[in-house]
């Protein structure tokens, strides 16, 4: 059908213009994510804290500073940590429906956080902000560990098996063990533990201090950077490892790069914010749709947007300004990440032959 | 004895894939030098290890033992990039790649040659567009790779093959799925390539008729073994005819094809000469008769476009074609007391 074709390819946007559509929409959301909350501020009061001058309510300061500003940071830094990851996982499996939750690498990381919460006896996954910074890493460390374990393990499948849908179902299937080890050992412990555990499955944005924070957004901008690095590896695999190799790609560091970098991108995002689904499987098909292209030297920058912008509108959704209550963001995520899922599916006559 | 200057060589190689505990091996101590830039082609049944074969030269798999020279270089000493400077291929496997246009995905074999990010210089671009213009397929350049034909597909991986610019392109069966201009545009292209841009040129193919016209040299793999030469003395000496032949098929060593074998029950006489004799020698044969040079019925080829019908040298009827000259045959068969003492 070339005449579509013609018309599609006339009225595609330059991918630079939607890099900068992008920027511009994380701003204007961003605005609106610090602005809007259950306490309503009046908008010259945001304005001049932002400006970095105090406001005339020591509470209206306190709640932007220390509650709103880190919120939204942290919900762009995980949606662009969990989009990046996605990317990767689809690129290196060469299947549409790899993520890192579809994987069951957060389901790893529920894990690392489970045995955490569990097994120490005390509060600490219900909000890292009132357990002391020492508690709040080690939930992260535990649930990096855990991702990187699940994802050597299927990296491990995947070098025997090579069906990528084969490969997908034995992903979904260890996602499921491990989930079922995390409900044996609920089964086994103390109810505050379990509600512990089950509020930080809902995933939170909010739970981030401005000290976890700093670390926070180094270590994801350093790791989102260094994907970029990795994007003409990544460019190589979209033709089939072999044809990669052939063409000079070390194989065998591309894929120990992707694995580490994915597993401590989702590790991260998991620890401080909970296993949050379908950003990471939904963003890349929204941004390759857009832009067109299928070169990581634009898509790995546009995910890390795009991410970006969707979680920060999904934290703007999930506390909708006036009133009290404040949904749980995986919720929100699943509302609109499944949707595309499907349209992806139905609308994509080329899915099969997207990766192979 | 090995010359010095060899372009490929394998000694003592046996090729296969290991399966943990146990090898299996698709042929065992294999010594082949490649000293001159030709066109060589790989001939042989189904599962033998063409594709192995193939894969282990371009060091996208280790052999089971012995070693490989690339350029006097044995292959497990090149890391994968300067691999990707002596070796381009185009494999077997479907490519399919999204959004991928064919102008990128020919900019693609410029990835060994390029820094950290794939920026392109000068003579990266330059290369790029001398492949397209060898390639003739400038005018798919802006398509996404899925809307391609297979032909053109095919085309595009080697103008990619042809962009990575290596002294030896390995090609597993890139003219299978192609209708015969497509297969002769492919072969043609690369015939010119090893003239022209001076390539050593390996492919498989199980297309041996097109293969005995345009290689300069044959490899023969069959049950394990292999058999190296030109494709003329591979016919010559039966090697061909003994790996390749079948009792369904057999090769003819004259014809240079693999002629089906027909069961013949009736006996006719075939008077005439030239193509229309031919051709309609051919068709007979398909249809049961076989042609001895006496017997009861007599098709004569006339000079106008007719046949000529004989029954015992009475004129029976002329027919305008090959399909009515057999419809009347198989009439006057069945209708008289013709039928062969075997049935």
């Amino acid at each position: 059908m070339p005449t579509i074709t013609q018309t599609a390819s006339s009225r595609k946007i330059p991918p630079l213009a939607w890099l900068i559509v992008l920027s511009f929409g994380i701003v204007v959301l961003g605005l609106a994510d610090i602005a809007f909350g259950s306490v309503s501020i009046p908008g010259w009061e945001v304005a001049r804290i932002l400006a970095g001058q105090k406001a005339s309510n020591d509470t209206w300061n306190n709640i932007l500073v220390n509650i709103r500003i880190p919120k939204t940071l942290t919900a762009l830094l995980a949606g662009m940590a969990l989009s990046v990851s996605g990317l990767q996982l689809q690129t290196l499996f060469r299947n549409p429906l790899a993520g890192p939750s579809v994987l069951g690498i957060s389901a790893g990381a529920s894990l690392g956080v489970a045995a955490v919460t569990l097994v120490s006896g005390q509060s600490v996954a219900v909000s890292a902000l009132s357990s002391g910074v020492g508690q709040g890493w080690l939930l992260v460390v535990a649930s990096s560990v855990g991702a990187a374990t699940v994802l050597l393990l299927i990296l491990a499948v995947s070098l025997r098996v090579k069906d990528s849908i084969v490969l997908l179902i034995i992903g979904i299937m260890i996602g499921n063990i491990t989930l079922a080890v995390v409900s044996i050992w609920q089964y086994f412990s103390q109810p505050e533990q379990i509600r512990d555990y089950l509020l930080w499955t809902l995933g939170s944005v909010g739970n981030v201090t401005n000290e976890q924070l700093k670390i926070f957004s180094v270590l994801s901008l350093l790791i989102v950077f260094i994907t970029f690095l990795l994007s003409k590896n990544l460019n190589g695999l979209l033709l089939g490892e072999r044809y990669a190799q052939s063409m000079g790609i070390p194989l065998l560091i591309t894929r120990i790069s992707i694995i580490a970098t994915t597993s401590i991108l989702v590790g991260l995002v998991t620890g401080f914010c909970g296993p949050i689904g379908f950003v990471g499987i939904a963003v890349p098909h929204l941004v390759r749709s857009l832009l067109q292209t299928s070169d990581h030297r634009w898509l790995i920058p546009a995910c890390a947007l795009a991410g970006a912008f969707i979680l920060i509108g999904c934290d703007l959704v999930s506390q909708w300004p006036g009133r009290a209550w404040v949904l749980p963001i995986n919720a929100i995520t699943a509302l609109i990440g499944s949707p595309v899922v499907i349209w992806v599916i139905l609308h994509r006559r080329n899915l099969s032959s997207h990766f192979r | 004895m090995r010359p010095t200057s060899s372009i490929i060589s394998l000694d003592q190689v046996s090729i296969g894939y290991g399966t943990g505990r146990k090898d299996k091996k698709l042929v065992q101590n294999l010594d082949l030098t490649v000293s001159e830039r030709q066109l060589i082609v790989l001939v042989g049944p189904n599962g033998v290890g063409k594709s192995t074969l193939l894969r282990t030269i371009a060091g996208l798999q280790k052999p089971l033992c012995g070693s490989i020279q690339l350029f006097n270089k044995p292959t497990n000493n090149l890391n994968p990039k300067m691999l990707a400077h002596y070796v381009s291929v185009v494999l077997t496997s479907q490519i399919d790649t999204g959004y991928v246009t064919a102008s990128e995905l020919i900019a693609m074999g410029r990835l060994p040659h390029t820094g950290w990010l794939g920026t392109f210089s000068s003579l990266d671009r330059q290369k790029v567009s001398s492949a397209v213009k060898q390639t003739k397929v400038d005018h798919l350049l802006d398509k996404p790779v899925y809307q391609l034909s297979d032909g053109e597909r095919q085309k595009i991986m080697i103008a990619r093959a042809l962009a990575q610019d290596t002294p030896i392109m390995i090609l597993d069966e890139p003219t299978t799925h192609l209708d015969i201009t497509n297969q002769m545009n492919i072969i043609q292209l690369l015939r010119s390539l090893v003239k022209t841009q001076n390539k050593c040129i390996i492919l498989a193919t199980h297309n041996i008729e097109l293969a005995l016209q345009v290689s300069d040299r044959m490899w023969l793999m069959h049950h394990g073994t292999m058999e190296d030469g030109t494709p003329e003395d591979l016919v010559l000496n039966g090697a061909l005819a003994q790996a390749m032949s079948t009792d369904l098929a057999p090769f003819n060593p004259e014809r240079g094809t693999f002629q089906v074998q027909h069961s013949s029950t009736y006996p006719i006489v075939l008077k005439g000469t030239g193509i229309r004799a031919h051709w309609t020698q051919r068709a007979l044969e398909r249809a049961g008769y076989y042609v001895q040079n006496e017997g009861a019925v007599a098709v004569e080829i006339a000079d106008e476009d007719d046949w000529l019908i004989y029954h015992n040298n009475q004129f029976i009827r002329s027919v305008d074609s090959i399909g009515s000259l057999l419809y009347q045959l198989s009439q006057l068969y069945s209708s008289s007391s013709l039928s062969h003492p075997d049935v």
